[in-house]
């Protein structure tokens, strides 16, 4: 791998409120199972998708729904994404197949109303929760360098 | 340790299925730097090693072509200069029967790929089958409860489950079916991929889980669980669909059902 990591926690806090949805709760993931390695799976993102970015900034909030379930949000600011990350064995399936991938310059709409019963469009305000929640208890990864796309990166 | 890898020089690979006629690209790592290296097939009338070639010199990385001849089994072993070697057990066996999804201009077909974009797949932790059939079954009752009130759902007018599933904004990817998202296409393709592949590890919950989605888009609706009428599902922990909407139960792996607040 030529790019170089920079990796940093922000010192996660076990079971806080959710801030942006009171329903669930936020987990640390690192270290979970099925959460190993997520510098691998960003860094396959970013050659996938990543563009142009020489340096991409993701932040990832891990979820435990109602039902006791645990999964990731990871926001990539450069992507303009918001991806569901669910636990797996390694290899991880790569995250641009997620069952869930925002597209916030798209996905997004600016009141409840304009959701309409979508399955998947948010608001703008959820998101920005999202974001600030992610920046004050999530787990933020900066992946530096333009990491060459690669087609063996398509395989599942 | 000498061993056998995948094209990407890093997935090992001690087993293989194939079928006969088929054709497989593998890579021989020594582990150091190249030496005279040798590929062989235990029985060359069921597996055939073509021609190796070196593909990286100094990491000791070679290119090896098999040929399943027909049906058996193999010991592909291979051995560098001082003896240290690696092996595949490959079978050859008969191929797949077919796994096609319902033509993309029929509806069950429109279903099974929405469906199939939808729910959660084989590989992760939560995957259960009998759940996710449940919330493909309950994901069909979505789309024809509907059908009784399409203006809420950018879709005035609609009388068919196609038009319910392309209404704008509704159902991530589908919006200009039969043309898909190109991620939502991937996602599809990639389920399909490892459901027809002979050698898949998860190749067979990948099968079942294909046929699921087939099953339940060419089936009738069950009977709606809910009791003001199931109506939406969105990821566990994102923004509600609609005001009008409340929670039906616990999300089922990852995605909340919403029915009615109150009957309409």
């Amino acid at each position: 791998m030529d790019s170089t990591m920079r990796l940093w926690s922000l010192g996660l806090v076990a079971c806080l409120p959710l801030l942006a949805q009171p329903a669930g709760q936020f987990v640390p993931l690192r270290g979970l199972p099925g959460f190993e390695k997520p510098e691998e799976l960003l860094t396959q993102l970013a050659a996938k998708k990543g563009g142009k970015a020489e340096v991409n900034h993701f932040c990832v909030l891990g979820y435990r729904d109602k039902s006791g379930y645990t999964f990731g949000w990871v926001y990539w600011q450069e992507g303009s994404a918001l991806i569901v990350w669910d636990p797996s064995a390694l290899p991880h399936p790569p995250l641009w197949l997620s069952r869930r991938y925002l597209d916030l310059r798209r996905d997004v709409v600016a009141t409840e109303d304009q959701i309409r019963g979508s399955t998947y469009l948010v608001t703008q305000g959820w998101v920005e929760g999202v974001k600030s929640d992610c920046s004050k208890i999530g787990d933020r990864y900066v992946i530096q360098g333009h990491p060459a796309k690669s087609k063996s990166d398509d395989r599942r | 340790m000498p061993q056998f890898t995948e094209t990407d020089d890093k997935t090992a690979i001690t087993a293989l299925t194939l079928a006969p006629g088929s054709h497989r690209r593998v890579r021989f790592l020594e582990e150091q730097k190249a030496t005279t290296a040798t590929v062989k097939s235990s029985a060359p009338t069921s597996v055939k090693v073509g021609h190796s070639t070196l593909f990286d010199g100094p990491h000791g990385i070679w290119t090896v072509d098999l040929t399943a001849v027909a049906k058996g089994a193999a010991t592909v072993e291979g051995k560098r200069k001082d003896g240290g070697a690696a092996t595949i057990a490959v079978t050859v066996t008969d191929p797949l029967p077919p796994m096609t999804l319902p033509a993309d201009n029929t509806e069950s077909g429109m279903v099974a790929r929405l469906l199939l974009a939808e729910v959660m797949t084989p590989e992760y932790f939560a995957y259960d089958p009998a759940v996710a059939k449940t919330e493909m079954q309950w994901m069909v009752v979505v789309l024809h409860n509907r059908l009784s009130s399409p203006e809420r759902f950018r879709a005035r007018g609609a009388t068919t489950i196609a038009q319910i599933i392309k209404a704008e904004g509704q159902f991530a990817g589908f919006t200009d079916y039969p043309r898909m998202s190109a991620r939502v296409q991937s996602r599809i393709h990639a389920v399909l991929d490892v459901a027809k592949k002979l050698d898949a590890s998860l190749r067979d919950e990948y099968r079942a889980h294909v046929q699921a989605a087939i099953d339940v888009a060419s089936a009738p609706p069950i009977q709606d669980p809910s009791p003001n009428g199931l109506i939406g599902w969105k990821t566990a922990g994102a923004t509600s669909p609609s005001a009008e909407f409340a929670d039906f139960g616990v999300p089922k792996l990852g995605n909340q059902f919403y029915q009615w607040k109150s009957k309409p």
